[in-house]
């Protein structure tokens, strides 16, 4: 039995650091070893009680898909965490990726972020910010070109 | 008496006279006056007869002629009723027709108005989404070659996203 001040413990770490290192880390992380991925993990969690490093092993293999989807399921299992996800045509540049992070975290403590490549938004980007949209890609300004010229067309 | 014999009458003559005057008078009253004056009667009758009977001949005739004139005028009115009667119903069958084709005039108006309208506006619908889909046809081809531009789509993210960080949701 896991006592509430561990859960919250993990759930902190969860949502905050292993959340910003998760979105922010570079991308030769995930396609690096195993070994030296638990090394990257365990000099993460240097300072952290067992069961936070019990759960980082979690985290030791596997594309970034998989271990983001892995790291919300594990927080909801600790706590009520909010899901962010940032989906762009393309791979986002690390600066952007570490504004974002930073900006996301700030606006929506206790939310687990997730970013995601979709080559059919064809260009931009668009954010689901706690079931809110914000939607700047090509593909969604298309439909909404598209939904206004079919809105003027009924009027008319 | 002297006097009358002095003048040649006597009374043997005078006897006479009367006798021969009395048988003159029977023979000519049996013979004569009788049977013309019966005839003169009866032919005196016969004209009356003829004169009444010509009489109510008129009469009757007058009569007939009346009634006749009567019937006349009743037919002539029976006439003029039925023909008013059949103007008015020739008027009202008239006005019903004309009332039942405007009716049926003004449904195949609405119902061809409204049938002109539908198809317009399925038209329109046709045109509008035949329109739309060549729009997005287009600008997809379009998006789908500029996304084989790498730096395009990198130029576009970076664009999103200073858009993105200005917003109060974030």
């Amino acid at each position: 039995m896991i006592s509430q001040q561990v859960r919250d413990e993990i759930f902190t770490f969860l949502v905050e650091d292993l959340n910003i290192f998760i979105n922010t880390v570079d991308g030769g992380f995930y396609t690096s070893s195993p070994s030296r991925r638990k090394a990257a993990l365990d000099q993460l969690t240097e300072k952290q009680p067992i069961s936070i490093k019990l759960c980082t092993k979690l985290f030791a293999n596997g594309h970034y898909a998989e271990v983001s989807m892995r790291l919300y399921r594990l927080a909801k299992a600790f706590g009520k965490p909010k899901l962010l996800i940032a989906q762009s045509a393309s791979v986002l540049p690390a600066d952007i990726r570490k504004d974002f992070v930073k900006a996301a975290i700030a606006s929506y403590p206790g939310a687990i972020i997730q970013l995601r490549v979709s080559p059919e938004l064809f260009g931009g980007m668009r954010l689901f910010l706690d079931g809110a949209l914000l939607d700047e890609t090509w593909n969604g300004t298309l439909h909404q070109l598209m939904h206004s010229i079919q809105q003027r067309l009924y009027v008319s | 008496m002297e006097a009358l014999q002095k003048l040649g009458i006597d009374g043997a003559s005078i006897l006479f006279y009367l006798v021969n005057y009395g048988l003159l008078f029977f023979i000519l009253n049996k013979y004569v006056i009788r049977p013309l004056t019966k005839k003169m009667d009866e032919r005196s009758s016969h004209i009356r007869n003829n004169l009444q009977e010509a009489e109510q001949l008129r009469i009757d005739f007058q009569a007939e002629m009346a009634r006749k004139a009567t019937e006349a005028a009743e037919r002539d009115q029976q006439i003029t009723a039925e023909l008013v009667a059949m103007r008015e119903n020739a008027e009202q069958q008239a006005q019903r027709l004309m009332k039942e084709a405007e009716r049926q005039r003004e449904q195949l108006l609405a119902k061809t108005n409204a049938d002109i309208t539908a198809m317009k506006d399925r038209l329109l619908s046709d045109i509008e989404q035949d329109l739309l889909s060549r729009i997005e046809r287009i600008v997809t081809q379009v998006l789908d070659e500029a996304r084989s531009d790498e730096k395009t789509v990198k130029a576009s993210v970076k664009t999103a996203w200073d858009r993105l960080k200005s917003s109060s949701r974030l």
